[in-house]
C-alpha cells in the first residue's frame, strides 16, 4: 500500500482527495502549509508527495527547491506537482526544480486523479527497475531483435509463449516481458501458435483472440483438450469487440486472466505476470 | 317482298315471327336463345374492351362472337317459317359452328403457353376445317327441305362438322391435361383448370346437343346444349374474378351486378303479358344504371386501395434501404473504431514504456512532454471507445446487467465526484434526497451512473453562475431524478434535437469545446433499455435547464 502526502491548503479540496485516495486503497496524510509539508516529510517515509503550488507560509516552488537542495531530504523522494497552474512555463520550472511529474487539477476528476497517481507510482517502480538493470553495465536486450525469439536457456527463467499477429503488439508486450526477465517466444498466427504451445515447456501462454487461421478461443479449447497442455496457464489478450465470447471463456475457467489491450500497458501486463508466477509458486 | 307475297311462297305451319323474333307461343328452349346470345356477346365484348391489346382477349372475343352469331341465327331458324330463310340460316350455322371450337382451342394455346399458337398447329386446324368450307355451300350438307317438320334434310356430309368438332374437343382436352401437368405455379395451374374445364364442358354440351338434335330431329332437346354457355360464363367469370384471367380486374361486385342484370334481362323474354314486360324493362334499366354506379364506386375504391398499397410498398422498400444504410454505417464505425484502436493502443504502450525508462532514462522535459502525449492519446482512445459504444447501441449489441440497486448510493458517489468541480467553478451543487429511502430499482448500476454523471457534468459545463440541484423523489410507480441548473438553457428549436446522435446545444462550443454530442444520445439509449425516460425542459435561452429522468419501479421484481 503506497503512502502519499497530500499538500493542499483548501480544506474542502483536501478533504475530497483524502477521501477519494483513501477509498482507493492509499494511505494518505495531509499537510496544509509549506512548512507543515516539510516537517511531515522529515518525520516519515512517503512513496509520493502531491504538492500544490499555491500554499501559505512557503510556496510550492519553495518547498520543492528545499526538498531537492537540502541534503536532509531523500533525493529520490517522488514529487508530483498537483496544481491549477499548468502553463508550459510553470511546468518547465517545476521540472527544472526537480519535480517527477505534474497533474493538472482542472483537467481531471477526482477519480482520474487517483488513476493518474496510480500510473505515476507504477511508472516510478518500473523506472527504478530499469535503472537497476542498467546499472551493472551491459543491457541484455541490446542485441535482441524484438520480433524474434529470445533464446531459451533451460531451467532458469520462466518461459512465455506470446501469440499475437500485430507486429507492434508483439514488440511492445514482448519488450516489457523480456525486460521483466522472462523468456518470450512469439508466434504470429493461430495455427503455428497452437503447434508451438503443444511442443510444451512454457510456463504461460498469452494469446490474442482475433488471429489468422485459428481464433484464441479455438487455441484455448485445443490446449485444454490436450493432455500435455491441459494445465498450462493461459492469459487472453483481446480487443473488446469479441466481448461476449471472451466473457464466456473467462466464466468457463478456461483462461486464468483476460485483458483488454487498450486498457493494459505493457509493464502492467508484465507486473501481473510477475504477481501470477509468485502466487503460483507460493501455492506449490 | 311484294313478289314473295304474290307468289304465296311455301311456309311452314307455324306463326310468323314478330317483336324481336317472337312467335306467339314462347318455348323455353327458344326464348333461352336471347339471354344466352346477350350473355356471350357481353362477356366477349367485356373481355375484349378491358384489354384490347392482348391476343387471348381477342381470341376469346372471337369465340364469343362466333357463338353469339350462331345463337342469333339459331333463334332466327326457330322463329322463321319460310324454308328459304331456314335453309340460308342453317347453312351459315353449320359453317360457323366449328369456328367456336377452333377459337377456344386457339385460346387454350395462348393461355397455357403465353404465346401465339404455332404455325404448324394453325395449318393442321386449317386443313381440318377446309373441307367444311368447301362442302357447306353444296347439297352434300343439306339435300332438301322437309316442310312437314319445318326442317331441312341433312345429307351425309352434314356430319363432317360434328366429326371435326369432336376432333377439336379431344385435341383441346388432351392438350389441357398434358400441359396443365407441367405448370409449376400453383395459382396459374388452378386458374387454367377453371378456364379449361369451362371451355371443354361448354363445347361438349354445345356439340352434344347439336348431334342429338341432328340424329333425333328433336331440336327442343338439342337446343338444351346451349345452356353450356352458362357453365362457361360461370367458370370464366370465377377465373376472371379470382385470378385476373385476361388481365381483367373484375371484382365480385361487378360479376354479381352483371349476373343480376342478365337474369333480370332474361325475364323480359319470359314475361307473359305486355304490362309485365314493360315493368321488367323498367326494372332492367334501373338495375343497369344503379349497377353501373355501384361498379364505378367499387372500382374507385379499389383503385385507391391499390394506390395506397403501392405507396406503402414503396415505403417498405425505402425503409428497408434506410435500415440497411444505417447498419452499414454502424458497421463502418465499428470497423473503423477497431482499426483506430490498434495504433492508439500501440502509442499508449510504447509511450508508457518510454516513460518508465524501458528505453533509457529520460530528460525531465522529455518525460513531461511524453506524459502529455500519453494523456492526449488516452483522450483519443476514450473518444474512439465512445464511438464504438454508439455503434454497439445502434446494432443492439449492448449488454445490460440488471441488479437491484440503491439509487442513493449512485447519487452520493456522484456528489463526491462533482463537489470539487462545482467548488472550483464557484457553483452551488446540492443533492436533495428524500427522507425515507428510495425503493430499490432494477438497474445496470454503472450505466445509469454514467448517464446521471453525464447530465450533471453537462449542467456544470453549461452553467456560469448560480447553482445545480440534483433531486430524487419516489412516486407510486417510478423514481424521478431531476437535475436543474441556472445555466445557458436550451432554446425551443434545440429541445427536440437534444437526444439525437452528434447533436449538442448551440452554445456548447462557446462554453466547452470538448463535448462530442454523444453523451445524451447514449444516455437516452441506456435509460430506455431500463424502460425509463429522459427529457429536457427549459424556459429558453439563459433561463437554465432541467433534465428529468424517470425509472419505473418494478414491484413484481422487488417482491421476489
Amino acid at each position: 500500500m503506497a503512502k502519499i502526502l497530500l499538500v493542499e491548503d483548501d480544506p474542502f479540496i483536501s478533504e475530497i482527495y483524502l477521501k477519494k485516495l483513501g477509498s482507493s486503497g492509499f494511505e494518505v496524510v495531509s499537510a496544509l502549509t509549506g512548512k507543515d509539508a516539510l516537517r511531515t516529510i522529515r518525520e516519515g517515509a512517503y512513496d509520493l508527495v502531491l504538492l500544490d503550488m499555491v500554499i501559505p507560509e512557503m510556496s510550492g516552488m519553495e518547498v520543492l527547491r528545499e526538498l531537492r537542495t537540502n541534503k536532509d531530504y531523500d533525493r529520490t523522494l517522488k514529487i508530483v506537482v498537483f496544481s491549477n497552474l499548468s502553463g508550459p512555463q510553470e511546468r518547465q520550472d517545476t521540472l527544472t526544480a526537480g519535480a517527477n511529474g505534474f497533474i493538472s487539477k482542472t483537467d481531471f476528476t477526482p477519480s482520474q486523479v487517483v488513476a493518474e497517481v496510480q500510473r505515476y507510482l507504477d511508472q516510478f517502480i518500473a523506472q527504478a527497475q530499469h535503472a537497476s538493470q542498467a546499472e551493472p553495465g551491459k543491457q541484455p536486450d541490446v542485441a535482441v531483435n524484438p520480433l524474434t525469439d529470445t533464446l531459451l536457456e533451460p531451467g532458469t527463467e520462466k518461459k512465455i509463449l506470446l501469440i499475437e499477429d500485430e507486429p507492434v503488439f508483439v514488440e511492445m508486450f514482448g519488450k516489457a516481458l523480456r525486460d521483466a526477465g522472462y523468456g518470450v517466444v512469439t508466434e504470429r498466427n493461430g495455427q503455428s501458435g497452437l503447434e508451438r504451445a503443444k511442443t510444451g515447456g512454457f510456463d504461460l501462454v498469452i494469446t490474442d483472440h482475433l488471429l489468422p487461421s485459428l481464433s484464441g478461443k479455438e487455441i484455448i479449447q485445443a490446449l485444454r483438450n490436450d493432455a500435455g497442455t491441459k494445465s498450462v496457464p493461459i492469459f487472453l489478450l483481446t480487443a473488446s469487440l469479441e466481448e461476449e465470447e471472451v466473457k464466456a471463456l473467462e466464466a468457463s475457467g478456461a483462461v486464468e486472466r483476460s485483458f483488454l489491450k487498450t486498457q493494459v500497458t505493457p509493464s502492467e501486463l508484465a507486473g501481473i505476470v510477475k504477481v501470477f508466477f509468485s502466487t503460483e509458486q507460493a501455492q506449490q | 317482298m311484294e313478289s314473295y307475297a304474290t307468289l304465296k311462297p311455301l311456309v311452314c305451319d307455324i306463326p310468323a315471327p314478330q317483336f324481336l323474333l317472337f312467335n306467339d307461343i314462347p318455348s323455353l328452349v327458344y326464348i333461352s336463345h336471347i339471354p344466352i346470345f346477350i350473355m356471350a356477346f357481353l362477356l366477349g365484348l367485356f373481355v375484349l374492351l378491358s384489354n384490347w391489346n392482348r391476343l387471348e382477349n381477342r381470341v376469346f372475343f372471337s369465340a364469343m362472337l362466333f357463338f353469339g352469331l350462331w345463337v342469333f341465327l339459331d333463334a332466327v331458324f326457330w322463329a322463321a317459317n319460310r324454308p328459304d330463310v331456314i335453309m340460308l340460316v342453317w347453312t351459315i350455322i353449320v359453317l360457323i359452328e366449328p369456328l367456336v371450337h377452333i377459337s377456344l382451342l386457339y385460346l387454350a394455346y395462348v393461355l397455357v403457353t403465353g404465346k401465339d399458337m404455332p404455325f404448324s398447329r394453325k395449318l393442321i386446324v386449317s386443313i381440318i376445317f377446309l373441307p367444311q368450307l368447301l362442302i357447306v355451300p353444296t347439297t352434300l350438307t343439306l339435300s332438301s327441305f322437309d316442310i312437314a317438320n319445318c326442317l331441312p334434310n341433312e345429307a351425309s356430309f352434314a356430319y363432317y362438322s360434328y366429326f371435326i368438332e369432336t376432333i377439336f374437343i379431344l385435341w383441346l382436352t388432351v392438350f389441357a391435361i398434358v400441359k396443365l401437368r407441367i405448370v409449376e405455379d400453383a395459382r396459374k395451374h388452378r386458374e387454367l383448370v377453371y378456364v379449361m374445364t369451362g371451355a371443354v364442358v361448354f363445347l361438349i354440351s354445345f356439340t352434344g346437343g347439336n348431334i342429338y338434335g341432328s340424329i333425333t330431329d328433336n331440336w327442343n332437346v338439342g337446343a338444351m346444349g346451349l345452356f353450356g354457355m352458362i357453365l362457361l360464363a360461370a367458370f370464366f367469370a370465377y377465373s376472371i374474378v379470382k385470378y385476373q384471367t385476361f388481365n381483367v380486374k373484375l371484382v365480385s361486385t361487378q360479376a354479381l351486378v352483371v349476373a343480376l342484370v342478365l337474369m333480370n334481362g332474361a325475364q323480359i323474354f319470359l314475361a307473359k303479358t305486355q304490362g309485365n314486360r314493360i315493368l321488367t324493362v323498367i326494372t332492367f334499366f334501373l338495375m343497369l344504371t344503379l349497377g353501373v354506379f355501384l361498379v364505378r364506386a367499387v372500382r374507385f375504391e379499389i383503385r385507391r386501395k391499390e394506390e395506397l398499397q403501392e405507396i406503402s410498398n414503396r415505403l417498405v422498400v425505402a425503409n428497408a434501404e434506410l435500415r440497411r444504410l444505417d447498419d452499414a454505417k454502424s458497421e463502418f464505425i465499428s470497423i473503423a473504431s477497431h482499426q483506430l484502436r490498434t495504433p492508439l493502443t500501440a502509442i499508449k504502450g510504447f509511450v508508457s514504456l518510454l516513460l518508465e525508462g524501458a528505453y533509457g532514462k529520460l530528460e525531465p522535459a522529455v518525460g513531461d512532454t511524453l506524459n502529455k502525449v500519453y494523456l492526449a492519446n488516452a483522450r483519443l482512445m476514450n473518444l474512439v471507445e465512445n464511438l464504438l459504444n454508439i455503434s454497439r447501441i445502434d446494432a443492439g449489441r449492448i449488454q445490460y446487467q440488471f441488479a437491484l440497486t440503491k439509487l442513493e448510493d449512485i447519487l452520493i458517489e456522484l456528489r463526491d465526484i462533482f463537489a470539487l468541480a462545482a467548488h472550483e467553478r464557484k457553483l452551488k451543487l446540492s443533492f436533495v434526497l428524500p427522507k425515507s429511502p428510495l425503493p430499490l430499482l432494477s438497474l445496470d448500476g454503472p450505466k445509469i451512473r454514467e448517464v446521471i454523471s453525464n447530465v450533471i457534468d453537462n449542467a456544470l459545463k453549461y452553467t456560469e453562475h448560480g447553482e445545480i440541484t440534483v433531486m430524487a423523489e419516489a412516486r407510486v410507480d417510478r423514481v424521478i431524478v431531476t437535475v436543474s441548473d441556472t445555466g445557458v438553457g436550451i432554446s425551443i428549436d434545440e429541445l427536440p434535437h437534444l437526444f439525437k446522435k452528434f447533436e449538442r446545444g448551440k452554445d456548447a462550443t462557446k462554453v466547452n469545446v470538448s463535448s462530442t454530442g454523444l453523451g445524451l444520445y447514449v444516455g437516452k439509449s441506456f435509460i430506455e433499455a431500463h424502460s425509463g425516460t429522459i427529457r429536457a425542459k427549459s424556459a429558453g435561452r439563459g433561463k437554465g435547464a432541467q433534465f428529468i429522468m424517470e425509472f419505473p419501479i418494478n414491484r413484481k421484481n422487488l417482491d421476489k
